[in-house]
């Protein structure tokens, strides 16, 4: 092992250390452990915005559909279906992510400003049909009446609705099998091919890689990702809002992942720490708590092109 | 484009400038113009900016008359869709926008390749 792969696993230890030990040293620091839930599961997301931004180089401006498709997918199969946590859970990666494949094939054949309006387009549609199909999704007022529930190990049951430690180590351990994947998956010749893509599109095709349909996989599974993000939503609020499908939504993503840093795997998790925090933060103090994290997204833009990661690790280098 | 103009002795950075200003002073009209159909606040401006958005889109990019009838087309779409069907009056423009992007990326009369 040398100095380069053994920085890598202390910085990796740091990090699942922290994450794990959060429920410890949150609430002296003055947080509580629902709030890390929350950023973890945004982080997911924004993580999964990243796995098509910055790792296959093209812009969805529409993830929030996927997301708000898997939060109500867990919603209703928990109201309506069945009362298990892991069947809504998957419910709601599949409908995310199998919308998200069927678009993907129409989306995948535009680049640039065109993917990203294309992405646009189909994720207002969702949200307006959220909006309007009250009878189903509660339209306006967002999916209520329905709770996430125990889980049965056969042995025993774990409570991860009244303990928010179980509900966050759950959590964390959904998102660890998730960034699991996704790091698995960059590191395999796939994932090699898709930042070949996002570095030089044109040479990757002379090179004979059938472009299109590697960024029809690298956007099925970002929406899979989506989905399974959103789906952990609902189970923190225990409710699904068609907001959540909004293209405002998909811009707060998108900012979470450029704020923390897009070239890098871990960069959209301090993002959404970074956003969530401060949003729960400012908005006690003030309602306008957008304008301050619209201008620290600005100086970051402009000061840090690399985002705050890239800052940090710049500044250790 | 931008790269051919110092070559014709246009100075790109003059040029922005009042093309900026243009831009800028439209909407001013435009606003001056809605403010008597949509009532005033201040948030108005991004309850309007995607439908303006989509006209652009649907007109075709880097083209006045083209924006001009993409306003009217999905205009008259969202208005013939809230008579007919009005759950699916917002949605439609959306629709809308998706199909050009999808079959005509460049619009209805937008030129071939402004924004790749």
């Amino acid at each position: 092992m040398n100095a380069e792969q053994s920085r890598k696993a202390i910085v990796l230890a740091a990090i699942w250390t922290t994450l794990v030990l959060v429920p410890y040293w949150m609430v002296p620091l003055g947080g509580y452990t629902a709030l890390a839930t929350r950023v973890l599961v945004l982080g997911l997301a924004a993580m999964s915005v990243n796995f098509l931004l910055g790792f296959t180089g093209v812009l969805s401006f529409g993830h929030a559909a996927y997301f708000g498709l898997g939060a109500y997918g867990a919603g209703l199969t928990l109201k309506f279906l069945a009362l298990s946590t892991p069947l809504a859970l998957v419910a709601g990666t599949l409908l995310g992510g199998l919308c998200g494949a069927i678009l993907g094939t129409l989306i995948v054949r535009r680049r640039g400003v065109y993917f990203a309006m294309v992405t646009i387009a189909f994720g207002q549609v969702f949200y307006y049909i959220a909006f309007q199909w009250s009878s189903l999704t509660g339209g306006d007022d967002g999916l209520r009446g329905f709770s996430r529930q125990p889980i049965d190990f056969g042995l025993f049951k774990l409570d991860i609705l009244s303990s928010a430690n179980n509900f966050y180590f759950f959590v964390l351990f959904c998102f660890a099998l998730v960034v699991g994947a996704m790091g698995f998956i960059l590191r395999s010749p796939f994932g090699r091919t898709m930042i070949a893509i996002r570095e030089n599109e044109r040479r990757s095709r002379f090179l004979g890689i059938p472009v299109e349909r590697h960024i029809w996989i690298a956007f099925t599974l970002s929406c899979f990702f989506m989905g399974f993000a959103g789906a952990l939503y609902a189970l923190v609020n225990n409710f699904a809002d068609p907001r959540g499908l909004h293209y405002s939504q998909s811009g707060d993503f998108v900012m979470m992942a450029v704020m923390g840093g897009m070239r890098s795997f871990w960069g959209p998790l301090l993002g959404a720490t970074v956003f969530v925090v401060l949003q729960d933060y400012l908005s006690s103090i003030t309602v306008n708590w957008m304008s301050f994290v619209g201008l620290l997204f600005v100086l970051v833009v402009l000061f840090f092109p690399r985002g705050l990661l890239g800052f940090i690790q710049r500044s250790k280098a | 484009m931008r790269e051919n103009a110092p070559g014709l002795r246009l100075r790109p950075a003059h040029g922005r400038r009042e093309l900026r200003a243009a831009g800028l002073a439209e909407p001013r009209v435009s606003g001056v113009l809605a403010a008597g159909q949509l009532g005033l606040e201040p948030t108005m401006g991004t309850g309007l900016l995607m439908p303006s958005f989509i006209a652009i889109i649907v007109g075709g990019i880097g083209s006045l008359p083209g924006t001009l009838v993409g306003g009217l087309l999905i205009g008259v779409a969202s208005g013939l869709t809230a008579v007919f069907l009005p759950a699916a009056s917002e949605a439609v423009i959306y629709v809308m926008m998706a199909v050009v992007l999808l079959l005509r990326p460049r619009g209805l009369f937008g030129e071939e390749g402004m924004m790749s």
